[in-house]
């Protein structure tokens, strides 16, 4: 294919690093601590703090990947009545922040909250001293919140694996003699594996930085640490530390993902699309088990949240509404839309690259490096972005006063050229992820076959390549579209003066629980994550007619 | 597409270019608090205020962005974050004899490297009905066995509660800290979470009969309809006002080193400091003032008639002391397991 020349894999590497940036700032800082804090932390909440990570994290990760890969797979293959609005319906909860459904879930069951109400009511009981009833701020309160809002992740990246295998499998499954649920775990799940893992490996990496709903529901997990070191311990150099072991045993993770990727090589042929497409006939038994199970994870991941919601934007109007929406909302919009293509555009190169057969190792290193930025704590990435560009800056400053007596002053910094660059640095995770796992559906047999038929590399890419891969990019452009207009440590420390996007106007409230006026903001944020999902609706349902 | 990066580029570029008669603000105070007073300002003024507001990192900012650092004047809550701006060397001496004036010495530092704009108090809420009035009367009966099983208080290292930890290191020694940080832990009533805010609710909902919260949040419930209730379910405490006097915590300001709009940003902090800002601040906050011209809000008045109308603060722990304890606050937090 592509010539193997040194050119690319400088280019490659090149983009590589500089996405990586904001990591090899952080390793630095870790360098400098104040204090070596090790001693006193490993013999004091270190531990539990640890085991604390790792429940919350592989928790909400797992109980993601089961809701997010049952709902893909049911309507992806069955008859399902309502796919078509259940293939749109499902991926709403995500639109809405991890903070906000939390603390809706939190005011939910709080003795002042309906269900506690209600429970009161139902017993006649008069006052907490007289029954006792589960506090929902807890461990399984994160992992519920965190799984319910985060099964989309693995819902879109499963979904498109399904789909195409969809026709064939059922061909395999009749001619084999197997049930549905047999063919579900014998053939559709292994094939659909590593685009399942990219989303449960999301999920992981996203709960691993998460601080909104931990310290909401007092889940004292190491983000703790690190924010107490920094902020309270006034020493980054240690916090730094701390986070660059979760960043390890990211690394890790990412690292045996690809590896086990690497074995398993399950392509498709193009064939397969135009294979009619046939469903799985469910019984009736079957049918109401379904729809019970998908239906149930729209109500609890979005319409719970949503109906709370705008009952507090009603009933606190006046607090709720700003006439400047339509300037926050053009914000998050224009930053979503430039992000997502400069994330897309540079996954399609790395993931083009990870697929040829021969790379330069310190390139591969790069890649896998560069992406498991995603699971810092926001916060910490944010300086590991700031303070290498202000370097820069001043670097050029400097010079251009010297050698031209010309002050440039902060080039990059401070504008929104930087913030776009930290959703390139976090997101490339998702972009490289979603490319990756489509482009692995096509075999290189099949561009072998193509150029020996006299086609030229623009139309393999075009006519061959693009079709299989479409819906995955699409999948991963929304995933990184609603994950920047949630995105919020970044853009409230790089975003320019008097700079507002809907995610930054409701955190301001949201986190002094002032949640009335937060409500309106962060139900328009709903709106706007929704129309990248219905575009995807669209393109998938044509896909499957 | 295009039109999108067109706006991004020239957000970006604009920024970049300073206008005489501003002034650039970075702030960890939420813009809800501070509209009215930036407002007041650029219309008596003329000049324009430009804001950013972030939860964290803004230090680390502007020390990165060293001399040529868009920021004129930081804004920030917590004597420890107003400590560490002086200590990273990030902000330059105020000189104004005005804002000397209206800041008693002891809310700003000797240098003038930040200056304390309001105060807040750090109390003790009881339940009306479960904790009887006088029964409950200093920080250090928190840590009374008496209470086990009934006191909700947030996060151990939120910077509030180091605050009032690094204290009570100064006034009783580490030691003596520690125990009572440890009889403080035997006592919750549940894993330390939610803000200040949440504990209140927790001693209207029955889970607690003690909360520890700052004195604000009590006038930020009262004016909200559906939490009215929790505020009214409470009396408050004013700590060791028969002894040393309440701990008190400062939110302020400090001029950048590099400012560009240094003139502007000096005017800035002496109107923050007058009386007529002073009174904002009281009032729409119920924070308490700094300026000793300035009463404390009328609602904060009616909380104090308990304790004749006027809060007795401890000053014989001077606020630098307390900031330069809380790493060893962290350090007993963790030793305790306080949130575990």
């Amino acid at each position: 294919m592509l010539q193997d020349n040194k050119y690319l894999q400088l280019t490659v590497g090149g983009i590589a690093f500089i996405i990586a940036i904001p990591l090899i700032a952080i390793l630095f800082i870790s360098f400098y601590p104040e204090e070596l804090l090790w001693e006193h932390y490993l013999s004091t909440v270190f531990p539990s703090y640890l085991l604390n990570t790792l429940i919350y994290t592989f928790g909400s990760s797992i109980v993601a990947t089961i809701l997010g890969t049952t709902s893909a797979w049911i309507v992806s293959s069955t008859n399902i009545p309502g796919r078509n609005i259940l293939n749109w319906v499902l991926l709403f909860p995500f639109a809405i922040p991890a903070y906000v459904v939390a603390f809706v879930y939190a005011e939910l069951f709080e003795y002042s909250g309906l269900i506690q109400t209600l429970y009161r009511w139902i017993f006649d009981y008069k006052s907490y001293a007289e029954y006792s009833f589960f506090d929902f701020r807890n461990m399984g309160g994160a992992i519920f919140v965190s799984s319910i809002v985060m099964y989309p992740y693995v819902f879109l990246m499963a979904r498109p694996a399904f789909v195409q295998q969809a026709g064939y499998v059922l061909e395999i499954t009749k001619t084999m003699g197997h049930s549905s649920l047999n063919s579900f775990f014998k053939i559709s799940l292994p094939i659909a594996m590593p685009s399942i893992l990219v989303g449960s490996i999301l999920v992981l990496m996203e709960t691993m930085g998460d601080f909104g709903v931990v310290s909401l529901f007092g889940v004292h997990t190491l983000t703790f640490v690190i924010y107490d070191v920094w902020l309270e311990m006034n020493d980054v150099g240690f916090a730094a530390q701390i986070a660059l072991v979760i960043l390890v045993f990211v690394f890790l993770l990412v690292y045996l993902d690809k590896v086990y990727r690497n074995r398993q090589k399950i392509y498709l042929s193009t064939n397969s699309l135009l294979k009619p497409f046939r469903l799985i006939e469910l019984s009736k038994g079957q049918k109401i088990l379904s729809l019970v199970f998908c239906w149930g994870l729209f109500i609890l991941g979005f319409a719970v949240p949503a109906l709370i919601l705008l009952d507090y934007s009603i009933r606190f109007f006046d607090q709720a509404y700003t006439d400047k929406f339509n300037e926050y909302l053009f914000n998050s919009f224009s930053l979503a839309v430039t992000g997502v293509f400069f994330v897309m555009l540079f996954s399609i190169i790395l993931g083009y690259y990870s697929r040829r057969k021969k790379h330069f190792k310190i390139n591969n290193f790069l890649i896998s490096f560069c992406r498991i930025g995603y699971a810092v704590p926001g916060g910490v990435f944010a300086i590991g972005v700031f303070v290498p560009f202000a370097m820069f800056d001043n670097f050029i400053d400097e010079y251009m006063i010297k050698y031209f007596n010309i002050s440039t002053g902060l080039l990059i910094s401070g504008g929104v050229i930087l913030l776009i660059y930290a959703y390139v640095a976090k997101f490339i995770n998702v972009g490289v992820g979603s490319v990756e796992s489509s482009l692995q559906r096509v075999s290189h047999t099949m561009d072998d076959v193509a150029l020996l038929m006299g086609h030229n590399k623009f139309n393999i890419i075009s006519k061959i390549h693009f079709p299989l891969i479409k819906v995955g990019i699409i999948s991963g452009s929304i995933i990184i579209f609603v994950d920047i207009v949630k995105e919020l440590p970044a853009t409230l420390l790089l975003r320019p003066f008097n700079y507002e996007t809907l995610a930054t106007f409701v955190y301001q409230y949201a986190s002094d629980d002032l949640i009335e006026q937060a409500s309106m903001g962060a139900l328009i944020m709903v709106l706007l994550g929704m129309i990248p999902v219905s575009i995807l609706c669209y393109f998938t349902n044509t896909n499957s007619k | 597409m295009k039109k999108y990066l067109l706006v991004a580029f020239a957000t970006a570029f604009c920024s970049t270019t300073a206008i005489a008669g501003e002034v650039n603000i970075y702030s960890y105070r939420q813009a809800f608090l501070t509209q009215q007073l930036f407002a007041e300002f650029e219309r008596k003024t003329g000049h324009k205020v430009n804001v950013l507001v972030a939860k964290k990192g803004l230090l680390e900012k502007v020390k990165s962005e060293g001399k040529n650092t868009k920021a004129d004047v930081i804004m920030t809550v917590d004597i420890s974050n107003l400590y560490k701006i002086k200590e990273m060397g990030i902000s330059q001496s105020v000189n104004s004899p005005l804002v000397k004036a209206n800041v008693p010495a002891s809310m700003r530092d000797v240098d003038g490297k930040w200056i304390g704009l309001s105060q807040r108090a750090r109390i003790i809420y009881t339940s009306k009905d479960r904790v009887k009035v006088g029964a409950i009367n200093s920080y250090s009966d928190l840590a009374d066995p008496k209470w086990k099983g009934k006191i909700c208080i947030r996060s151990g290292t939120n910077k509030y509660n180091i605050g009032l930890i690094s204290y009570m290191i100064n006034r009783h020694g580490e030691e003596k800290a520690y125990e009572w940080l440890k009889g403080l832990k035997n006592n919750l009533a549940r894993k330390p979470k939610g803000n200040d805010r949440a504990q209140i609710k927790a001693v209207y909902e029955g889970v607690c009969d003690i909360a520890v919260g700052n004195h604000y949040y009590y006038g930020k419930i009262l004016d909200n309809q559906d939490q009215k209730v929790w505020a009214n379910s409470v009396n408050l405490v004013w700590p060791d006002q028969s002894g040393q006097g309440s701990h008190i915590n400062l939110a302020g300001i400090a001029l950048i080193k590099y400012a560009k709009n240094k003139d502007v940003a000096i005017e800035l902090i002496e109107f923050l400091s007058s009386d007529y800002a002073q009174k904002i601040y009281a009032e729409a906050n119920n924070e308490m003032p700094v300026n000793p011209n300035v009463p404390v809000s009328n609602k904060v008045k009616s909380w104090l008639k308990n304790v004749g109308g006027k809060l007795k603060v401890d000053t014989n722990v001077s606020l630098s002391d307390v900031a330069k304890k809380s790493k060893d606050a962290v350090k007993l937090v963790n030793k305790t397991s306080f949130n575990e």
